[in-house]
């Protein structure tokens, strides 16, 4: 067989264009293409198309924190170039809160958050609008401090350390001693942690974290009538307790009331 | 003076000279007024001096030095409470009001020196002295008063309601000072609805005393209260020092320019004739829900025909139940205290301007109760409003306190175009219909043009230092690794078998082997139990290789079902003796005897050189059924 250079070079070529074809028409139906195209969209300052990416990319997709972040980012760079719209801060500020609530140590999105509630709190300020957070209910804080998986291995250790108290309070001498301490500490603490544990699985199952993503809403009854107090103000923590139709009923610090649905993002975690 | 001629001293108020305004004390403020700027010799006038500061300053000592030819009495001081509700909150400011009452000797032109007063510790003095002009008596108009008028009340018009007409001019006392009204009320339904109204069953006091009334006992926070205050008396007094109630949960507004000046009025009181003199006639505004207490009102007096130097009398206290607005329907954005009926109105201006401008909104509240100190303002993207300036004009008609508020907005319109402003509202509650109501006043559209070379939107005013995202971090070009962490618990079987599993473990092994420690401890008891030595013996028998084993066995069996069933250890016992011991402890005779005969059979047996295999089984026979006899005994199937 006589070897042809140009024959050659030909079929290189062709399998190399066929390559590239495979290799974009794969990247096209990647799922992942919408995060690219919002990031590229996001470094060229094309804020717009960022955020119709980066929301396709969230609407389809599994939430992942650097997604949750350029998309807090793009909305806070729309607002920054004053082509702000409507609730772009309250947006940035649920995209920001998912990116904390997906990983937790993100420095740059608890600076992120940081600012975006520093500028609400601001522009209330400028219009004479008192700036009232409600902070969480000490069950919420105590709940919080650790996730419900965290809650059940500390009282499933506590449990191990009541059944090795109670063996030890069996033996003999200093075996005896530490069954003594051991058994009534760990089940004191056995005792607390059980309800927690359950109130946190509770709360994790059953209610989800939401964000305000409008200037203000009040709270009201299931009927529409207002209960009062402060406005829940955007960009302020909510935790989602049932949608139904297009009001959510959600709670504030100590209060509970039902506001319009689409005045509030909820917040993924899985 | 003889006698206060209270509707002469109050009427000359329609002439205020407001003479100055001090300077201020911590903020404190002092004013100082005459009544009347021409009076005649004689005629009573007062003097006003009014101190306003914070809440912390205390005022004390209010001093009036009056020039030769006036000579007066006082002074009489009430205290009084301004709330000023704003954007940076409430503000209470509180004072006192001093007044006395003066009287010419002369004519001439006085120059009154500043009255002054002590704010916690120093002096402060109205920057200005007060002038007053004297004339002759008979120059001036008289406006109420006469000379046949004991009380000095007005005249001798009593109300056209007054059944006793022109009683004074009968009474003709030798002393005006010292008359006493003591004169039955025949047909109560004689007089006037008015006084009907006012009259009482039973008096607080035979001679004079003070009376608040309210025009309602229940309210919603911000609605108007009326409150009345009204001196009942029949002698002659004086009265002076009178002191108002604190009302400091209310915000009064007065409602009478010339307090004092309303007619008095005769009415019943325990079935005997009254004079009341409405003293003032204040509004007043919940400012929190419960039952509010509106204080009492204080004065002395003094009574000439009592020849005591002076007496004290204080009202009765006033409790008003206050509550919230219904929550039924209630509107979003209603701020408790917007209560009573109101209309916005509202211009724009300019219609055009250019990006990142500023355009005048003025939005006029207008009603009657306590004007809002904040309106619902559509807030969006692209306006921005700026902390407004009110300016208030306050009105009383026919008693309801009302007026208008306006509110002065500079609005920054950020968008560019036709921008449609929206809608200003104020939601309100009214009390006449026991409901909710939204003023609303449209704004219209402002047209808005692009700033020349802008491209970027203008930054708001009061901006701090800047860009507020500057240290924003960047966007992320690819996505990180990232493992969704589990969160959720184990399911709650699980859970629970981790968590309470081991310690139930360890308490059931705990359990588990106690039972059987125990189990075998019994078990070791019953082997030297009487009873189970007996049947043990009883199958010992069945292995005995000799009579004299037989013997042996049954004897020891008999013994052991004896103590089994008698608790008796009959071994020690001579045999002739064991019968009565059996009978004894219970046993009857025949059985007694039949262990006698056994054990006796046995004895022989064993002795018995050549015994026969069938002596052995006729003992091991009679043996075992006296063991049965015996525990059967034991469990109570005597035989």
């Amino acid at each position: 067989m006589t070897w042809h250079p140009r024959l050659g070079l030909v079929l290189l070529t062709g399998a190399l264009v066929t390559l590239a074809t495979s290799s974009q028409a794969d990247d096209a139906a990647s799922p992942r293409e919408p995060f690219r195209r919002g990031a590229e969209a996001l470094a060229a300052g094309r804020y717009d198309d960022a955020i119709a990416e980066l929301e396709a990319f969230a609407d389809r997709e599994a939430p992942h924190p650097d997604a949750s972040f350029d998309l807090g980012a793009a909305y806070v760079l729309r607002v920054k170039s004053g082509a702000e719209r409507p609730a772009d801060l309250g947006r940035a500020a649920a995209a920001f809160e998912e990116t904390l609530l997906l990983r937790p140590s993100d420095a740059d999105a608890r600076h992120a958050l940081e600012l975006v509630r520093a500028e609400i709190a601001r522009r209330r300020a400028r219009t004479g609008k008192a700036v009232v957070v409600a902070t969480p209910t000490l069950d919420r804080a105590l709940v919080g401090l650790a996730s419900p998986r965290a809650w059940s291995a500390l009282a499933i250790a506590f449990g191990w350390l009541l059944a090795l108290g109670l063996w030890l309070r069996r033996r003999r001498g200093t075996a005896e001693l530490a069954g003594l301490l051991l058994a009534p500490v760990s089940g004191v603490l056995l005792a607390a942690l059980v309800p927690i544990t359950l109130w946190a699985d509770h709360l994790d199952r059953h209610r989800r974290p939401a964000v305000l993503v409008a200037r203000e809403a009040y709270l009201g009854n299931e009927d529409g009538v207002s209960l009062g107090g402060d406005p829940v103000v955007e960009g302020a923590h909510l935790e989602l307790v049932e949608t139904r139709g297009d009001r959510a009923q959600v709670r504030y610090g100590a209060r509970e009331g039902w506001i319009p649905a689409e005045t509030m993002r909820v917040v993924r975690r899985r | 003076m003889t006698h206060v001629r209270l509707g002469a001293v109050l009427a000359p108020f329609a002439v205020v000279a407001f003479v100055g305004e001090a300077s201020a004390q911590n903020g404190a403020e002092v004013h100082a007024s005459v009544s009347s700027d021409t009076v005649e010799v004689g005629e009573t006038f007062v003097v006003e001096l009014s101190a306003m500061a914070g809440d912390n300053v205390r005022f004390s000592d209010p001093l009036l030095r009056l020039p030769p030819g006036l000579r007066g009495q006082g002074p009489s001081i009430g205290s009084k409470t301004l709330v000023q509700m704003g954007a940076a909150g409430t503000m209470f400011r509180r004072g006192i009001s001093a007044k006395w009452r003066l009287v010419a000797s002369a004519a001439g032109r006085y120059t009154i020196p500043a009255p002054s007063l002590r704010a916690d510790g120093r002096t402060l003095a109205a920057d200005a002295a007060l002038r007053v002009t004297v004339v002759e008596a008979g120059q001036k108009p008289q406006r109420k008063g006469g000379p046949l008028d004991p009380f000095g009340m007005g005249g001798l018009g009593l109300p056209s309601d007054d059944p006793l007409g022109d009683f004074f001019k009968d009474a003709a006392p030798k002393s005006s000072n010292e008359l006493i009204i003591d004169e039955p009320v025949y047909d109560v339904d004689a007089l006037g609805a008015s006084a009907r109204a006012l009259s009482l069953a039973r008096g607080d006091d035979p001679y004079l005393f003070l009376r608040i009334v309210a025009d309602k006992a229940q309210a919603v926070v911000g609605e108007q209260v009326t409150l009345r205050f009204y001196e009942y008396y029949r002698v002659t007094n004086e009265r002076f020092d009178e002191r108002e109630p604190n009302l400091q949960d209310f915000l009064r507004v007065p409602l009478e320019d010339e307090p004092g000046q309303a007619q008095r009025a005769t009415t019943a009181v325990g079935a005997r004739v009254w004079f009341v003199q409405e003293l003032d006639r204040v509004a007043v505004f919940p400012l929190r829900t419960g039952a509010l207490h509106t204080g009492k009102l204080h004065a002395q007096f003094r009574i000439p025909y009592l020849k005591s130097p002076s007496v004290r009398r204080e009202s009765n206290d006033v409790v008003i139940d206050v509550r919230e607005p219904p929550l039924e329907k209630r509107p979003v954005g209603y701020h408790v205290g917007d209560v009573g009926r109101f209309e916005l109105a509202a211009t724009v201006t300019p219609r055009e301007t250019i990006a990142g401008e500023t355009v005048s909104v003025s939005v006029r509240a207008e009603g009657r109760g306590v004007m809002p100190n904040e309106l619902k303002v559509p807030e969006r993207t692209g306006l921005e409003w700026l902390t407004p300036e009110k300016r208030d004009q306050s009105d009383v008609q026919s008693g309801r306190v009302g007026g208008s508020r306006t509110f002065g907005y500079a609005v920054r319109v950020l968008e560019q175009g036709e921008v449609e402003l929206g809608w200003v509202e104020l939601p309100y509650f009214d009390p006449d219909k026991r409901e909710y109501r939204i003023a609303r006043a449209a704004l219209g559209k402002v047209k808005v043009t692009p700033k020349a070379g802008a491209v970027k939107a203008p930054e708001p005013t009061n901006a701090p230092e800047g860009d507020p995202f500057a240290t924003m971090p960047k966007g992320r070009l690819a996505l990180g690794e990232f493992e969704p962490a589990r969160t959720h618990a184990p399911a709650l079987a699980p859970l629970f078998g981790w968590m309470l599993g081991p310690s139930f473990a360890v308490v059931l092994l705990g359990y588990a082997r106690r039972g059987i420690r125990r189990a075998r401890e019994r078990m070791a008891a019953r082997s030297t139990e009487p009873e189970h030595l007996a049947r043990r013996a009883l199958g010992e028998l069945k292995d005995a290789v000799d009579a004299a084993s037989v013997a042996a066995i049954a004897e020891r069996a008999v013994h052991h079902a004896i103590e089994a069933a008698t608790t008796l250890k009959s071994r020690g016992i001579l045999l002739e003796n064991l019968q009565r011991e059996l009978v004894a402890r219970g046993l009857s005779g025949a059985l007694a005897e039949r262990i006698e005969a056994v054990l006796d059979a046995c004895a022989i047996l064993r002795f018995k050189p050549g015994a026969s295999a069938a002596d052995a089984a006729d003992l091991e026979r009679d043996a075992a059924a006296l063991v049965a006899d015996l525990l059967r005994f034991e469990t109570g199937d005597a035989p």
